[in-house]
């Protein structure tokens, strides 16, 4: 293709007007998309950080007063299980705003305390669950949804157009050759959307807060730039795939809708039908009647203790009661309950596992199923990372909890040196290259099956009739 | 005439194998929803009901106790799943479908559905209530989109209109007719729909169900008007499938979420940690300056006084009961304004979407669906006020009887099975279809101004009708 073809191909979008319009519709609604989801994603920032530096503050003072005795800062019970909270906080990850996911659905922090996981697993931050039902406007949406309806827009003509108004005879005519003059049109169209598709990435990228002079948030968006572009070639390769045939320029416009709702729509919502089918979570309801049951029997043991407990509210009643019989029964009982639930727990997890690599099996019969997946993932927001989380939090969790239960059932006491000596918790963020296996089979798919329908479009280009 | 042109219209319809295509398409989509959401009520209607006896089965055989412990064990409500969400589930996954109601507390309903789903689940789920409302519409906009169009490019449209058909007659004909096609087309899967309704939960829901049948009866109208005023007024059936297609994504999933969370921009739901901070902080102090502490000296004195005696012990009540009910006052007023902020705060957010729907007759479609079908944003409220309305009438149960049974200091007082069914049992009992549809007059009149201005523009189109192309 000449530059001069190309050349009089842009001239001739930009007079169409469809095209500017379009692009510009896109960049914007990239951007904003981005902005949202930074919007979104800063109040679990600023939430988690309020909550570390509450927690910091309890600290401290519990530290002060056990430097000088008062009984609930020395009481390990009082302290580990009733007062003390450690916000276990899941950072945002740096490409998090541009793909939301399950990063609003599923916990940014847990209140850790020595009590059992339970606890502090099934909590929620109260939400407007219409708005959760709707889903994000996050630019992952944007890419995912509009892009394809943007790339249709712009090529879901480009031969039958020519065909129409006869300027493809004309052309062939004056020597070009009909795969090669259509292929210059369509890459014309290629061009122009990747230049501005790219350049609308980056100010979201930018518009997103994505830290882009580091590794961390440099590669990840290169690798988002590239599952973008080859998802947009897909589109671009169908486009062509449906013009390579002689058809009338509305018949072809209703084939790429309809390939987008089964790519789009359709294909992903089954994908999902089928892993939660297939690996059906395990019931919330009979876990809730099994802890219960756990609770209850473990509770039977403390009985005496509790009654005494709850019928003094001594928390409540104020004074200074010695309450460490109570917390020992707490302590036995909370590790009996642990104990019990950890199996039930546990299946949640594998079932989240097995259901998700279905998903990974399935998404290969839809590029939208791969382009979401491949985004969220290099996102953080696909649930992996917080599986990830979740199993880091309930490792500091043991440490956590130990540290309290020990000295309760010694009959020790917390000193200030204990206080400086609690566990902590950083968030070991898993490599980049650990998200790579579910990332590239889904970007090598996409890159073969346009390939693919590009080389056939233009086998079919070939014997295209003119007429 | 306009009786001839539609059944001409319907015949064609029914002619066309593209539209025989479709129709299967959706058919078959239907019937994977149907199957996969009738399988999943069945499951969830059975396992709800199960564990609410079983909880209640714990509860009253949980031995003998003392009443404020048994206060603390507390029991679990279990929201029961409604037969017409297998049509619509709403917003069902996204909240929790138990409460535990213990003492002195208003726990946040647990165990959302959409923490145990894979990522995918944010693409949106494949539901009755999807294909009726957004798969349908487009099937029909697909069928419509060159109803005038491809006359006026093929020259037919002059040759109609000579034959003494007025624009509107045709215009008239081709809705009734068209529209007809589609519903004889959908005809098995609805009526599928409803034997299944039937089938599983009687007649009880089958007027919530045809009310729902109404109104996307009326939004397939309203579409069907739109296309054929689209096709009527384009310059090429090319120009009309664009205009109808961008339409219909915009409406469908862009202008949900942008208004979804726009909502939440300007209206921020308050965190767990703003959430229990507030709590704490006026369980603490009380609401009206006066402290749980300095209420309970006063009720002390006033106790004291009443009886004419001069110690705690010597009350021919147990006074930690009375306690207990003070805490309970006091929390009961804490906990009504900490969720009435937050009820408030996402009412906020519900009223940007509900003001959206003005752009998008389909969100006001899906607002009245989940409120017929039980599975909106207020139908869960419903359930959250009816069990904490049964944990405060336990927890005053519970309360007297330590008040009345007891003396003050008997903390070894136990209670026993005659008490725990004296409690009674928590059944939960579904909104009257009245009440969903008193809260339906803002959507149903977003349906009714897109009708009306749709109307007005098929009226205005007929009467400039371009019968030549250009």
């Amino acid at each position: 293709m000449s530059t001069a073809m190309l050349r009089q191909e842009l001239q001739l979008l930009r007079r169409e007007g469809l095209a500017p319009w379009a692009l510009i519709a896109l960049t914007l609604l990239l951007v904003a998309a981005a902005l949202n989801g930074r919007a979104l994603l800063g109040v679990q920032a600023r939430t988690a950080a309020a909550l570390e530096a509450e927690a910091a503050e309890t600290t401290l003072a519990l530290a002060a007063q056990a430097g000088r005795g008062v009984a609930t800062a020395i009481s390990p019970g009082v302290v580990g299980y009733s007062v003390l909270n450690k916000p276990v906080v899941l950072p945002a990850a740096p490409l998090g705003a541009l793909a939301i996911g399950q990063a609003e659905l599923l916990p940014a922090w847990y209140p850790v305390t020595a009590r059992g996981p339970h606890h502090f697993l099934a909590r929620n931050e109260p939400d407007n669950p219409l708005r959760l039902a709707v889903g994000n406007f996050d630019a992952a949406f944007v890419i995912v949804w509009l892009l394809p309806l943007v790339v249709i827009a712009l090529s879901f003509n480009v031969v039958s157009a020519e065909r129409e108004r006869g300027v493809l005879a004309l052309a062939l005519a004056a020597g070009s050759s009909p795969a090669g003059f259509i292929l210059g049109k369509v890459a014309a169209r290629a061009l122009l959307l990747f230049v501005s598709l790219w350049l609308a990435l980056l100010a979201a990228a930018l518009a997103a807060g994505v830290p882009l002079g580091r590794a961390a948030g440099a590669l990840p968006l290169l690798l988002w730039f590239t599952g973008a572009t080859l998802y947009a070639a897909f589109w671009f390769a169908l486009a062509l795939f449906v013009n390579s045939r002689p058809r009338a320029s509305d018949q072809n416009a209703g084939l790429l809708a309809g390939a987008w709702l089964v790519l789009v729509v359709l294909l992903p919502a089954l994908t999902h039908l089928a892993a939660t089918t297939v690996f059906a979570a395990p019931s919330r309801v009979a876990l809730t009647t099994e802890l219960r049951e756990a609770s209850e029997s473990a509770d039977r043991a403390a009985a005496a203790a509790r009654d005494q407990y709850f019928f003094d509210h001594p928390e409540m009643q104020g004074g200074d009661p010695d309450r460490s019989a109570y917390f020992r029964s707490v302590a036995e009982s909370e590790l009996s309950v642990a104990t019990a639930m950890a199996p039930l727990l546990a299946q949640f997890e594998v079932q989240a596992r097995r259901q998700q690599g279905l998903v990974e099996v399935l998404q290969f019969l839809s590029p939208g199923t791969m382009t979401w997946q491949s985004l969220t993932a290099l996102a953080g927001s696909d649930g992996a990372r917080h599986r990830e989380f979740r199993g880091q939090t309930l490792a500091f969790h043991e440490r956590w909890s130990a540290f309290f239960r020990e000295p309760l059932l010694s009959g020790a006491t917390l000193t200030p040196v204990a206080y400086a000596a609690l566990p902590r918790f950083e968030f070991d963020e898993p490599p980049l290259v650990s998200t790579l296996p579910r990332v590239l089979p889904a970007l090598a798919a996409l890159l073969v099956l346009s390939l693919l329908l590009g080389a056939v479009s233009v086998r079919r280009l070939r014997r295209f009739p003119v007429v | 005439m306009i009786a001839t042109v539609a059944r001409k219209e319907f015949r064609g319809a029914l002619r066309d194998g593209r539209v025989l295509a479709g129709a299967c398409v959706l058919l078959l989509l239907g019937l994977v929803a149907l199957a996969s959401a009738g399988a999943r009520y069945a499951s969830l209607s059975s396992e709800r009901a199960v564990a609410q006896a079983l909880i209640q089965e714990q509860w009253t055989e949980q031995g003998d106790k003392n009443p404020h412990s048994a206060a603390h064990y507390g029991i679990y409500a279990f929201r029961p799943a409604l037969p017409l969400s297998f049509f619509d589930p709403g917003v069902l996954a996204y909240e929790g479908v138990s409460i535990w109601l213990e003492a002195h507390k208003r726990n946040f309903p647990a165990g959302r559905p959409a923490d145990d789903m894979t990522a995918l689940a944010r693409f949106g789920e494949l539901s009755l209530g999807f294909v009726f409302q957004a798969l349908v519409p487009l099937g029909l906009l697909l069928m419509t989109y060159a109803a005038f169009s491809s006359e006026r490019e093929s020259g037919t449209l002059r040759q109609v209109l000579a034959s003494g058909v007025t624009p509107a007659q045709l215009f008239a004909g081709k809705f009734f007719g068209l529209g007809g096609a589609a519903l004889l087309l959908l005809a098995p899967l609805l009526l599928l729909c409803l034997g299944a309704l039937v089938y599983t939960s009687g007649t009880t829901w089958l007027p919530a169900a045809l009310v729902l049948l109404g109104a996307c009866i009326v939004y397939a109208a309203l579409v069907l008007l739109l296309a054929l005023t689209v096709s009527a007024r384009a310059s090429s059936s090319q120009s009309a499938l664009l205009v109808l297609l961008a339409f219909w994504a915009v409406v469908t999933f862009v202008v949900p979420r942008i208004a979804a969370d726009l909502g939440r921009i300007l209206q921020p739901t308050p965190t767990l940690g703003e959430f229990q901070r507030g709590v704490e902080a006026d369980l603490a102090t009380g609401l009206d300056g006066e402290s749980p502490a300095a209420r309970v000296e006063k009720r002390r004195a006033q106790l004291l006084q009443l009886y004419k005696v001069e110690r705690e012990q010597d009350l021919p009540i147990n006074f930690q009961g009375i306690v207990f009910g003070i805490q309970d006052e006091v929390s009961n007023a804490v906990y009504d304004k900490h969720f009435g902020m937050l009820e408030r705060a996402i009412d906020a957010q519900v009223d940007v979407f509900e003001a959206a729907s003005v752009l998008s007759p389909r969100m006001a479609l899906g607002v009245i669906s989940q409120e017929v079908a039980g599975t909106s944003l207020q139908h869960q409220r419903y359930f959250e006020r009816g069990a904490e309305a049964f944990r405060r009438t336990l927890m005053d149960i519970l309360n007297r009887d330590i008040a009345m049974n007891s003396k003050s200091g008997q903390a070894n007082y136990r209670a026993g099975p005659g008490l725990w069914r004296q409690t009674g049992e928590y059944r939960f009992e579904p909104e009257p279809l009245s009440a969903s549809l008193a809260r339906c007059a803002a959507p149903l009149t977003v349906l009714v101004l897109w009708f009306a201005v749709l109307v007005g523009a098929s009226v205005a189109t007929t009467r400039r009708l371009q019968v030549l192309a250009t």
